[in-house]
């Protein structure tokens, strides 16, 4: 596979995703967890976006904030006011946000049908 | 002399192998000036033929004098005396056998009138007085090869402290012999237990009364009857003394069961001296197959794109923990309520705290002190039903440190404590537990053991 910087290489193209309107769900565990998180203020909101690193590319990330210079969508479940960028919407579109015990520590897993391949380590996605 | 050490005198010289009517006669004429026998049978309240006649069988052994006139007198001689007759008496007797025994040996003809006995049937003996048991014990611990397994009971050390045996199992315990010891220990044989050889292995058992020995897989002595006195001179001790393989291995794989059930006398002397409970706690995990629980666990990591978590929470760019206590969480899993866990050790703390206080006669004063010292330590105000109590209420423990979601195991622990307090203390269990928690909504919390009214069985 050509990665773009040779001599012979042609042009590199840059394909800018389309917005997508995003769907997603919070299971009970996780809507448990984040409670706990949240406290009482449910004034903040949570931002979910996509983080370089794993093996296989992208893991995820959770932010409570108060506001973002980002470009949002804005989606409220059971009282939680939950932020997907408009740049990573395509790939975040259908997402459920689970949270699972594990004997090692528990964590939050988003389950993303968007995903083509899982690494080994079940850390992040391509 | 006093009437105690009269009787001591006495029982020594029947132990002796004085008839008990010759060791009055000894007593009486060792106190008393030149004597009739009319006098003296009516001291010790025997008739006047039966005084005459066992004066004159004393005379005949030198235990005492007569002089010369009529009525005869009869004159007692120093009781250390008497003591000394005996033992050359004995020795005497020692060296007849003894010649006896080497005459036989060398005469070929002596040794035909003799059946050899000698069989691997299985046999027993019936030893009576503690003398007699005592000088066997020492004779087959002599013999030991490889293990002994005593038996001691509540007062066994005693005995075999002042028998010929005890220098039999130093012996044995030089010679590489393994020996262990069974007992129940209590304040007053501590100390014996404390002088011996630390190579000897002692463990306890609570009521334990068995008195014996087990030598290598051959031969065992039990005592059938031990005088209640623990001073005693066991003059109506009995025991078997058995030969049998397949009576020795039963006996033995029992006592392995009850070894492995004793306290170490490490952890026994603790409870005993200093009122702590130091052995190992023993808990009830659960039920189930760890071994599959772990597996479902592990199952559902390895499969990555099902369970194993892939986002960071953050706040403010820090990472939000949202999980208070992993480690609960992971045991949980694994089929490990961490309730039970600290209720069991609640109760085993309680425990301790009841030995603590045992010597505080009443039980109005123990739970006034006990009351005082939870709330100092910040745990609540108790609050009772009834002495014994019936129930028992603790109004704002707060040992979930306010967060009853991951605290509230602490209350299982302040539980517990009252449950060992009960169980030691009252000798009665906890019937049920109800609780009153913050997260139920409620603005106060508290609970309440309810106690049953009949005692347990087993002392702990």
């Amino acid at each position: 596979m050509d990665c773009g910087t040779c001599e012979t290489a042609g042009p590199i193209q840059v394909v800018k995703p389309d917005v997508v309107e995003v769907s997603l769900t919070i299971s009970d565990k996780a809507q448990s967890m984040l409670a706990d998180a949240f406290g009482e203020d449910r004034s903040m909101a949570l931002l979910v976006g996509v983080l370089s690193g794993g093996c296989s590319g992208y893991m995820y990330d959770l932010q409570i904030i108060e506001e973002t210079d980002q470009s949002c969508q804005e989606v409220n479940i059971n009282g939680f006011r939950v932020l997907v960028p408009n740049a990573s919407s395509h790939l975040l579109d259908g997402i459920e946000i689970d949270y699972v015990d594990r004997l090692m520590g528990g964590g939050f897993k988003i389950n993303n049908p968007n995903a083509d391949s899982s690494c080994g380590c079940g850390e992040s996605f391509a | 002399m006093s009437e105690t050490a009269s009787m001591d005198i006495h029982a020594r010289l029947v132990e002796c192998g004085m008839e008990a009517k010759h060791a009055q006669i000894v007593m009486d004429l060792a106190t008393h000036p030149p004597s009739k026998a009319s006098e003296v049978g009516k001291r010790i309240g025997i008739s006047r033929m039966d005084a005459y006649n066992s004066l004159r069988k004393m005379q005949d052994m030198g235990l005492i004098k007569a002089t010369l006139d009529k009525p005869m007198r009869f004159l007692g001689i120093k009781i250390e005396e008497v003591f000394d007759l005996l033992i050359r008496k004995s020795e005497m007797d020692l060296r007849r056998m003894q010649e006896h025994l080497d005459e036989m040996k060398s005469d070929a003809h002596l040794a035909l009138l003799s059946h050899d006995n000698e069989h691997q049937e299985p046999n027993f003996t019936v030893l009576k007085d503690r003398h007699a048991i005592m000088a066997n014990l020492q004779s087959i611990l002599s013999e030991a090869e490889e293990s002994v397994w005593m038996m001691l009971g509540h007062w066994g050390i005693f005995h075999l402290r002042r028998s010929v045996a005890f220098e039999a199992m130093v012996e044995a315990v030089n010679r590489g012999v393994v020996v262990k010891i069974s007992t129940s220990l209590n304040d007053k044989t501590v100390k014996f237990f404390d002088d011996l050889d630390t190579r000897i292995e002692v463990r306890h058992h609570e009521d334990f009364s068995m008195q014996g020995v087990y030598v290598d897989d051959e031969v065992g002595l039990q005592f059938i009857n031990v005088e209640k006195t623990p001073t005693g001179r066991g003059k109506n001790d009995s025991a078997l003394l058995i030969e049998s393989k397949d009576f020795l291995a039963a006996q033995l794989e029992l006592m392995a069961i009850q070894w492995g059930a004793g306290t170490s006398y490490r952890a026994a002397k603790a409870r005993l001296t200093e009122g702590k409970i130091i052995e190992p706690l023993r808990l009830n995990l659960g039920e189930g197959s760890y071994y599959e629980r772990l597996r479902t666990s592990l199952e559902r990591s390895v499969d990555g794109s099902i369970s194993t978590p892939n986002a960071f929470l953050r706040r403010s760019g820090e990472p939000v923990p949202v999980q208070d206590n992993p480690q609960a969480a992971a045991l949980s899993m694994l089929g490990i309520d961490l309730n039970d866990v600290l209720g069991g050790v609640g109760i085993r703390i309680g425990q301790e705290l009841a030995n603590k206080w045992g010597s505080v006669e009443s039980d109005e004063q123990f739970w006034t002190y006990l009351t005082e010292e939870w709330r100092e330590l910040g745990m609540g105000e108790i609050v009772m039903k009834g002495m014994p109590p019936e129930s028992v209420v603790v109004h704002n423990g707060g040992a979930c440190g306010g967060k009853p979601t991951v605290g509230g195991m602490f209350c299982h622990l302040d539980e517990g404590v009252l449950q060992g307090i009960m169980m030691v203390r009252h000798k009665v269990d906890v019937l049920s537990k109800e609780r009153v928690c913050t997260s139920d909504g409620t603005d106060s919390c508290h609970f309440e053991i309810q106690c049953k009214t009949e005692q347990i069985d087993s002392a702990l």
